[in-house]
Parts: C-alpha cells; sequence; structure tokens
C-alpha cells in the first residue's frame, strides 16, 4: 500500500487541456488538469458521468481523435513528452510503455479474430518475433491473466463476459508497460467476477510493477483499490488525496457528497448519484468555482466569482475549494 | 457446419416448391396451353414437337403424380423438350449456347463491381473527406443513379456510333468461326464485351462503394479498431483485417443477391447490345410464346439465386466465426 512518493512520477499531468469542437460550441472537457501517477501506484478517478475522465484516459493515450483537440498541458511518460512525438515514435512507445484497457472488452475485441491472433499481433507490431515464438508468448499471457492457454484459438464471442476482459488485459500486458490505463475496466461485468479481476489485476501490478491509472464509477471498489484518488468536477481535477484520507477526511464539498451517498466500504454498492442538481453544460460552465450552484456551502461572493486552485491543505492532500483553504488555516492557526 | 447444413436443406425445399410450381402452372392455365402453342403456330408447327412439347411438360397420361415424375426425371436428365421458335433444336441446346455469355459477361461485371465498388469504399471510409471520398463517391453515386438502360443508349450512341471505338452489338465479330483458341476471335469476343461491361461496371460500382464505406464508417468508431491502432499495428492490417474484414460482413447478402441474378438480371443490357445471352433469348421467348424454353430460364434463375445464396452463405461462414 504505501508508495514512496520520491521516485520520479511515471506520469506526470500538467495543465492538460482538452476541447470538443461541436456544433453547439467549445466542450471544455479537461480543463488545467495536473497530477502524477507513481512507480507502482494505482491512481483512481472518479467524478459523475461527462466530467472528463474518458477523455484524459484518451488524452494521456493519444488516442483522442476530431473532434477532440488537445489545447494545452504536458503529458510526461517517463519523462518524454506524449504531445510531442511523431507518429512513428507514439507507435513504438504506445503499448511498449504504456496500455490502455477499454471499458467494453466486447468492443474491444475484433470479433472476426480470435484471441491468440490479437495478442500475438500486438506482440509482433513491437518486436520482431517469429510466431511460433509469440504464440508461446501468448499462451503464457493467457495464463497469467487467468484463462485456460488452450482457449487460444477461441474467438472472442465464444468466451464469457469475464474471459473477454482477462484476454483484453492480457493484450494490454503484452509488452510489459509501466502504466495501464484502465478506463472502467470491469463494469459490464457482475460483482463476483469484477472483484475476482480486479484482485488479479492487483496481484500482477505487484508481480510486474506498473502503474495504473484507475478510471471507474464504483467509489467503493476506488476507495479499495486505488492508492491515491483525484476527484473531478466538470472537467476540473478538485481534490487529489491518498484514498484513504479521502475517504474518512474529504475537504471538498462535492467529495463530501460523494462519500456520504457512499455509506460504507464493506456495505451496499453504490454509484454516484445522490447530488441534487445536474451537472453544467461545459460549453459555458458557471463562473467561480463550477460546483458552487449546487454546492449548500457555497459562499456568496467568492465563490461565485473567484476561481479555486488546487492547494495543499495537508501533506499530499491537495483540494480546490476556497472553504477548504479557511478551514486549513484554521487548523493551522 | 450444421448452419450450412440447414441453409442447404432449406434451399432444396426452395428448388422443389419452384420445380412443382412449374409443373403446375401449365396445368392450372386456362385451356390447355399446349393447344395453345399448337394455335399460335397455326400449322407452321410438325405434329411430332406437339408431340415432344407434350412429352416434357409431362401431359402423358396417368394420375398427376406420375406425370410430375415423369417431368423430373426429364429435369434431372436436362431435357426441357425443344423449343417452339427454334424447332426441333432441344431448350437445353439454346440455353447451353446463351447461358455461357451472359456468365462470362454479367458474371464478369458484377464481380468487378462489387471488387472496385469495395475497394473504393474502404479508401473513402479510410481516408474521409479525400478525393476518393469527396468527388469520386458523389460522382458514381450520381451515375448510379441514372436508369442503365438509358445509360446503355448513351454509350452505343456515342461509342459506337460517333467515335466507333467499339462494335454496336453482338457477342463476337459474326464473320469469325467460334474458336476459342484463335486470337482473331477472341480479341473480338473482347471488343464486343467492352461497351456492356463498362455500362454495368459504371451504373452499379457506386452503390457498392457507398454501401461498403458507410459499413467501414460504423466499424471504424469501434473501439477495436482504436485498440488495434493504440497496439501500434501497421495501417493496412488494421485497415484491412480489423476493419474491412467486420465492414464486408453485411455487403456479403447483397453481393450473393446480385450474383444470383446475374443469369436474367443484365436483361435490359442484353437486349441494347443485342447480346446473345440468356436475357436476350428471354426477350425472343416471351415474343414467341415459347413456353419451354421460358420455364427452363425461369427456373434456371431460380437455380442461379438459390446457388448463389448458398455460396454467400460459405463465404459468411468463412469471413465470420461467429456463424460458424
Ligand atoms: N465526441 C464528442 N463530441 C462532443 N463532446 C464530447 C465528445 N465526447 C465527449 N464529449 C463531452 O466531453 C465531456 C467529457 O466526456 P467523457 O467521456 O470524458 O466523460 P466521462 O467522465 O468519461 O463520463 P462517463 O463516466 O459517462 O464515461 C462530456 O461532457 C461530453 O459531453
Ligand atoms: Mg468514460
Amino acid at each position: 500500500m504505501a508508495v514512496k512518493l520520491v521516485d520520479e512520477p511515471r506520469l506526470k499531468v500538467r495543465n492538460l487541456q482538452v476541447e470538443y469542437h461541436t456544433r453547439r460550441g467549445i466542450v471544455r472537457a479537461v480543463q488545467d488538469v495536473s497530477f502524477d501517477v507513481y512507480p507502482n501506484e494505482v491512481f483512481g478517478l472518479a467524478g459523475e458521468s461527462g466530467c472528463g475522465k474518458s477523455t484524459i484516459a484518451h488524452a494521456v493515450t493519444r488516442i483522442l481523435k476530431p473532434p477532440a483537440y488537445i489545447t494545452g498541458g504536458e503529458i510526461l511518460c517517463n519523462g518524454t513528452d506524449i504531445l510531442m512525438m511523431g507518429t512513428e515514435t507514439l507507435r513504438r512507445f504506445r503499448w511498449e510503455h504504456m496500455s490502455i484497457v477499454f471499458q467494453s472488452a466486447m468492443n474491444a475485441l475484433n470479433p472476426v479474430l480470435t484471441v491468440g491472433e490479437q495478442i500475438i499481433d500486438a506482440i509482433q507490431a513491437h518486436v520482431l518475433t517469429p510466431k511460433k515464438q509469440a504464440r508461446q508468448q501468448a499462451l503464457d499471457l493467457l495464463q497469467i491473466v487467468g484463462i485456460d492457454p488452450g482457449r487460444i484459438d477461441s474467438y472472442p464471442h465464444q468466451l464469457s463476459g469475464g474471459m473477454r476482459q482477462r484476454a483484453v488485459i492480457a493484450i494490454a500486458l503484452a509488452l510489459k508497460p509501466e502504466l495501464i490505463i484502465m478506463d472502467e475496466p470491469t463494469t459490464a461485468l457482475d460483482v463476483v467476477v469484477q472483484k475476482q479481476i480486479m484482485q488479479e489485476i492487483r496481484q500482477l501490478k505487484n508481480k510486474f510493477g506498473f502503474s495504473i491509472l484507475f478510471i471507474t464509477h464504483d467509489l467503493s471498489l476506488l476507495v479499495e483499490f486505488s492508492d491515491r484518488i483525484g476527484i473531478m468536477y466538470a472537467g476540473e481535477l478538485v481534490e487529489v488525496s491518498p484514498s484513504r484520507e479521502i475517504f474518512q477526511n474529504p475537504r471538498h464539498p462535492y467529495t463530501m457528497r460523494l462519500m456520504n451517498s457512499f455509506p460504507t466500504i464493506t456495505g451496499p454498492r453504490q454509484d454516484m448519484l445522490g447530488i441534487p442538481g445536474a451537472p453544467p453544460d461545459l460549453v459555458s460552465p458557471p463562473s467561480g468555482c463550477r460546483f458552487h450552484p449546487r454546492c449548500s456551502v457555497a459562499l456568496a461572493g467568492r465563490c461565485q466569482e473567484e476561481h479555486p486552485l488546487l492547494k495543499t491543505v495537508s501533506p499530499r492532500h491537495e483540494v480546490a475549494c476556497h472553504l477548504a483553504e479557511s478551514e486549513a488555516v484554521k487548523h493551522g492557526g | 457446419m450444421r448452419f450450412l447444413a440447414r441453409r442447404l436443406v432449406f434451399y432444396l425445399v426452395a428448388l422443389l416448391v419452384a420445380i412443382v410450381l412449374n409443373f403446375l402452372i401449365p396445368r392450372l392455365m386456362v385451356g390447355d396451353p399446349v393447344q395453345l402453342i399448337i394455335a399460335r403456330f397455326q400449322g407452321r408447327i410438325e405434329p411430332s414437337a406437339v408431340d415432344a412439347i407434350k412429352a416434357t411438360f409431362g401431359f402423358v397420361q396417368g394420375p398427376l403424380h406420375e406425370q410430375f415424375f415423369t417431368y423430373l426425371s426429364n429435369l434431372l436428365q436436362g431435357n426441357f423438350g425443344p423449343s417452339v421458335m427454334n424447332y426441333p433444336v432441344q431448350v437445353s441446346q439454346v440455353l447451353g449456347a446463351s447461358i455461357g455469355w451472359t456468365l462470362r459477361l454479367v458474371g464478369t461485371a458484377t464481380i468487378l463491381s462489387f471488387l472496385i465498388g469495395t475497394l473504393l469504399g474502404i479508401v473513402a471510409a479510410w481516408r474521409r473527406g479525400s478525393f476518393v471520398d469527396g468527388y469520386v463517391l458523389p460522382f458514381l453515386s450520381v451515375l448510379g443513379a441514372f436508369p442503365y438502360f438509358w445509360f446503355a443508349l448513351m454509350v452505343v450512341y456515342v461509342f459506337a456510333f460517333n467515335l466507333r471505338w467499339f462494335p454496336m452489338s453482338h457477342a463476337s465479330d459474326i464473320s469469325l468461326r467460334p474458336d476459342w483458341t484463335s486470337w482473331p476471335y477472341v480479341s473480338s469476343v473482347i471488343e464486343h464485351a467492352v461497351l456492356p461491361l463498362m455500362t454495368i461496371l459504371i451504373t452499379s460500382v457506386g452503390g457498392w462503394m457507398l454501401g461498403m464505406r458507410n459499413n467501414m464508417i460504423g466499424v471504424l468508431s469501434q473501439d477495436y479498431i482504436v485498440m488495434a491502432q493504440a497496439k501500434g499495428l501497421a495501417e493496412r492490417r488494421v485497415m484491412l483485417t480489423y476493419a474491412a474484414r467486420n465492414a464486408i460482413l453485411p455487403a456479403l447478402t447483397g453481393f450473393a443477391m446480385s450474383l444470383g441474378f446475374v443469369i436474367g438480371g443484365a436483361l435490359v443490357i442484353e437486349i441494347v447490345f443485342s447480346y446473345p445471352g440468356v436475357g436476350f433469348t428471354l426477350l425472343q421467348a416471351v415474343g414467341a410464346r415459347d413456353y419451354p424454353l421460358m420455364q427452363a430460364i425461369f427456373l434456371l434463375i431460380t437455380l442461379a439465386v438459390l446457388v448463389a445464396n448458398f455460396l454467400a452463405d460459405v463465404a459468411y461462414v468463412l469471413l465470420d466465426p461467429r456463424a460458424r
């Protein structure tokens, strides 16, 4: 659980800004987001639907396509800026150092190729490997993720949902990357399988030592599985903290509401639905703090006008809220 | 395999139904069709022909089922009786001559059109907004919207009548003796095929292209395409094995249908170019009320549609593991 934060981050996102240019106007889906993911760390990202989590995941892997545009910021992976890479450099870098697991395993697998072929494809795209050897590696990978290697010649439709998701993870692991981005990797699965797979991912992480950028709707899974958590609201990161701390002592009113709507870690699962009001339209977000129209403790003047920035309120705990700041002052004084 | 076996049974039943209908229709017609035929020819038909026609329709003595089995065994032997308008030449011989022309011309055109259209559709979807997508596609689509008999007439008028680049009609130079080993004959066949082939191609390629492009675009938004690209696969592999392999599946049924209609489908083209294929023969048969010939052609078209559909099923099984 303890992650040494003295290491250089695997992934360093700085002031990331992503826009969707739509007919309605510019959707500012990700606004000035910065965070780090350290070696062997699981960094969880959570927030209501539409707050920009997937957009971040796709920006980090540079698979965004128009109308999405990255309009600012840096994404450093192992120290090199992904946004500055040329096509061929990126092609080689991706999957060797960083891979992604998509939300829906059914859509992430090509229905007309066997699981084995899809793993071998990934291997051979990066390392000159004879077919036989690549196949052996694919067999090993299947074993690692808990699929009977005898299923190597199965087509995706012949596998259960859980096995498909495992196959997708096997593909993501194919080149032993140092960072894996998992965008809601288990939402399509039932709770039991979900639990199993998450446990296996954790074991794999400890075995191979990769970092995970983990995106989910499921708060209990998030708190249980992540070392640190970033809470997003309307395209912005509003709170970043070690997961236990954010669970026990949330500082942003939005996080508090999330945690309130989620009773105990062992209790019944709950999605983040229990917040009054609707998320703002990202074409014209509210002034000041984006959360103020839905915030029960918002200050009349300041919260409406002044945009709060992430500030450290206690060691490793950052919050973007005017009230949290003053509270910190109170605590300190 | 079970899937194919089931389909095969279905097609056999369909064929049987077609044969039964073909057998019954002359019997359900008001009056005696054989007498009608004979009446039309007012003495110009020989009495022996009448008997032969009667025999092949199964109008022999005995109960209905016996007549049917006579009819069926005639069919199985390829015996459709004599053609009325070409008496005493057998229907099978008349068809034997024309079917080759149709298969070569329309078959080639249909397959080429599908291949070219599909390929162009792949490129158009892969490079959206490019020249192929922005100009070639709308141009071919507009051409495809023209009534193709009009197009055929224009082609004849411009390239055959005015420019005299290509012959106007027939399948080969009539002064040459048919001989597939002699170059002058073969080259004259090719020359005669160019205009009808181009007409079919130009009016049909746009449809395939548009269909494939739209299928491709649907497939390209799938996660497995994004994932294939992210994995670092070569562009060609993503385009063909990940995208086109999936996008072509819905097009197979349409392709099978058009293959099935090869036999009777290019009627208009064959008429405009006086191309001696099945369609042209059918027109003549209708004009001459050559019922034995017509019935044989209808049966042949049915058979072709069924066979083409079965081939499509086989292709489906080969290309889509989910159908296995
Ligand atoms: N292709 C697009 N065109 C226009 N706007 C888009 C597009 N994709 C996403 N958006 C907008 O960008 C914002 C962020 O979307 P994103 O998919 O990143 O949200 P998310 O946090 O992953 O949501 P979810 O939890 O539902 O997956 C949303 O407001 C969405 O409306
Ligand atoms: Mg998402």
